[in-house]
């Protein structure tokens, strides 16, 4: 049984086109660009429903047709929970397939998201006639977040949610109602506020911007880094030549690396010879200030997703610690030595 | 972590030659716990490139069935809680979704809260959420219509657009093939399509199309041809998609059957 799988994952055009048709579908009164958020109720229940609907499809239909992996529990709660089938997906015609994984993934949640809050901030333009500090650095930060994943869609595939999670409710009904719906509470706490009592000071607002940027730039290197030196480890690497925005520094030439008995080499280059998670710091300071920029903490709504996110990684960093140490032994040691710091340098 | 051990498994399937596998443990018992010399190296050390070249070659033979089928682990219902924990969370994830969303919409992003745990005011507190949730979120025909006209317009984009082939890491349940990704690259087509559809707004819909479509075709043509990228949209969707914002123009067929 050899089957080969193709990924046809064009987000970064998809992105541009679905931003460009909207545009036009805009201009041409088509589809207004505020309807979305009028029409977000509904949406909410029907995305819902949607991802309940598609997860128990997948499920029934890799049993169905005996496309359920070997290594389900049977159990058949949980195998619905984690997914019973690791690459579903729909062949429309030769090889012009449909990977579900992949598409949820990057399109709906991402793409979704970003129609959700951009149509609340029209929203807000038409009711205000102009846009508020806090919206122009809320939109700033999460274009770049979508943006970034997007450009960043070739180094998903060697991620665990492909490589390892199988497709059941817990990603599909992130992908498809939670992610959109939930990540947007910043936006849409913004569309409904008074902005006189929670704008921001221009001072304030160019400062956060300046601070976004750089987070973004350490975040988008750091990731790049890592994911650049894991394929040219293995003899995989291809750059990426079009990709906006291409940032210097994103793949060190020459990285120093500590080899391990287990097997995966410990990068020692780059952001991640100074933090050991030097992804997690930059994370957590933009989605600071997302929350800063939803009117830093005076609701509770809209400051979850950073204090859900800081818990989170920081849950995370002590379970991998702990992973890390059984799994590497003597060489996770010399690593720590190494690399001293794991979120903040000459701190923690 | 979860990025380690995927990597882990893509770097075990190297060591084929039984020479190199000697040669490796013979090294490991040379070096015992007592005496642990830590290995730091630079990527361009002659002797790992050697290496990874090595690792390469051994990479591209494919390994029997078995070892695959080895390399596949039952697993345990373990995570999350087990299946009652999943249930819980399964639950929680709908409940999440509607109160962040009732919240944020009557409500000033605030938390909606009982005014006590009395089980009238429980009753009431729930009942007043879900009125509340009946009377701005219950479906309707053209929520169902946005949603999945998005999904399906996505599909088309998924399906249709043009990309080059990429590597993800070898999938033990498919006998380690490794997963071709497709990855669009074309900026180019992206620019035309913008201006062609700002254009659209202003002026006539079909005398920028079909002068558009050609100049699409031609550029795509030529540009694969540059960059020795194999064209993989011999597609009959390809039309439809685009016609989705350029209003119909098949034409285009033509050009991209090259």
């Amino acid at each position: 049984m050899s089957r080969k799988l193709t990924y046809n994952c064009n987000a970064l055009t998809t992105w541009y086109v679905t931003l460009a048709s909207l545009v036009v579908l805009h201009y041409t009164g088509i589809f207004p660009y505020g309807t979305v958020l009028d029409h977000l109720g509904p949406i909410t229940t029907v995305a819902v429903l949607s991802a309940d609907f598609v997860a128990i499809a997948i499920y029934a239909y890799a049993h169905l047709a005996g496309e359920a992996e070997d290594d389900n529990t049977g159990n058949v709660i949980y195998d619905f929970f984690m997914g019973a089938w690791l690459n579903p997906r729909i062949k429309f015609y030769k090889d012009y397939v449909l990977d579900i994984k992949m598409y949820c993934e990057v399109r709906i949640s991402w793409i979704m998201l970003f129609i959700i809050i951009t149509s609340a901030a029209y929203k807000f333009y038409e009711e205000h006639g102009y846009l508020s500090n806090n919206f122009i650095l809320l939109l700033a930060g999460q274009f770049l977040y979508c943006q970034a994943i997007m450009k960043g869609e070739d180094k998903i595939p060697q991620t665990w949610d492909i490589y390892h999670e199988k497709y059941g409710f817990l990603l599909c009904f992130w992908n498809l109602a939670g992610v959109p719906l939930v990540y947007s509470a910043q936006a849409l706490y913004l569309s409904k506020a008074d902005p006189s009592t929670i704008d921001l000071p221009n001072w304030l607002v160019y400062t956060l911007l300046v601070v976004l940027f750089i987070a973004y730039y350490a975040w988008d290197t750091a990731m790049s880094q890592k994911s650049a030196f894991r394929l040219m480890y293995n003899s995989k690497y291809q750059p990426r030549p079009y990709a906006f925005p291409q940032l210097p520094g994103s793949v060190i030439e020459n990285p120093k690396y500590l080899k391990t008995k287990a097997g995966t080499p410990l990068l020692l280059s780059g952001h991640w010879g100074k933090l050991r998670k030097a992804n997690y710091i930059t994370d957590m300071t933009m989605a600071l200030i997302w929350t800063i920029a939803a009117g830093y903490f005076t609701a509770f709504i809209p400051s979850f997703y950073f204090l859900f996110f800081t818990g989170m990684l920081v849950h995370r960093n002590a379970r991998d610690d702990s992973k890390c140490r059984v799994k590497y032994g003597r060489d996770w040691d010399e690593y720590c030595k190494q690399v001293p710091y794991v979120l903040i340098p000459g701190v923690y | 972590m979860a990025n380690h051990s995927a990597m882990e498994d893509s770097s075990t399937l190297r060591s084929r030659n039984p020479q190199q596998k000697t040669e490796t443990t013979s090294t490991k018992s040379t070096t015992t716990d007592d005496e642990y010399v830590p290995q730091i190296v630079y990527f361009n050390d002659p002797e790992e490139v050697r290496l990874r070249e090595e690792r390469r070659i051994g990479a591209d033979s494919k390994k029997s069935a078995e070892y695959w089928r080895s390399k596949v682990e039952k697993r345990t219902p373990q995570e999350f809680g087990g299946p009652l924990g999943c249930l819980a969370l399964m639950i929680f994830s709908h409940a999440i979704v509607w109160y962040f969303f009732i919240c944020l919409h009557v409500n000033q992003g605030n938390l909606l809260l009982p005014d006590s745990l009395y089980p009238s005011d429980l009753y009431k507190y729930y009942a007043n959420l879900f009125n509340l949730l009946y009377e701005h979120a219950f479906p309707t025909v053209y929520a169902v219509a946005l949603y999945w006209g998005f999904q399906i317009f996505q599909i088309l984009c998924y399906v249709t657009l043009p990309g080059f082939t990429t590597y993800g890491l070898p999938v033990p349940s498919l006998n380690g093939e490794y997963v071709n990704i497709y990855i669009c690259i074309y900026i180019p087509i992206l620019s035309h399509l913008l201006a062609c559809l700002l254009a659209c707004s202003y002026f006539p819909v079909i005398a920028l199309a079909y002068p558009t479509a050609c100049l699409m075709g031609f550029a795509t043509y030529l540009l694969s041809r540059y960059h020795h990228i194999f064209l993989r949209i011999i597609n009959p969707l390809l039309p439809f998609s685009l016609s989705f914002t350029l209003s119909l123009c098949p034409s285009l067929s033509f050009y991209y059957n090259v």
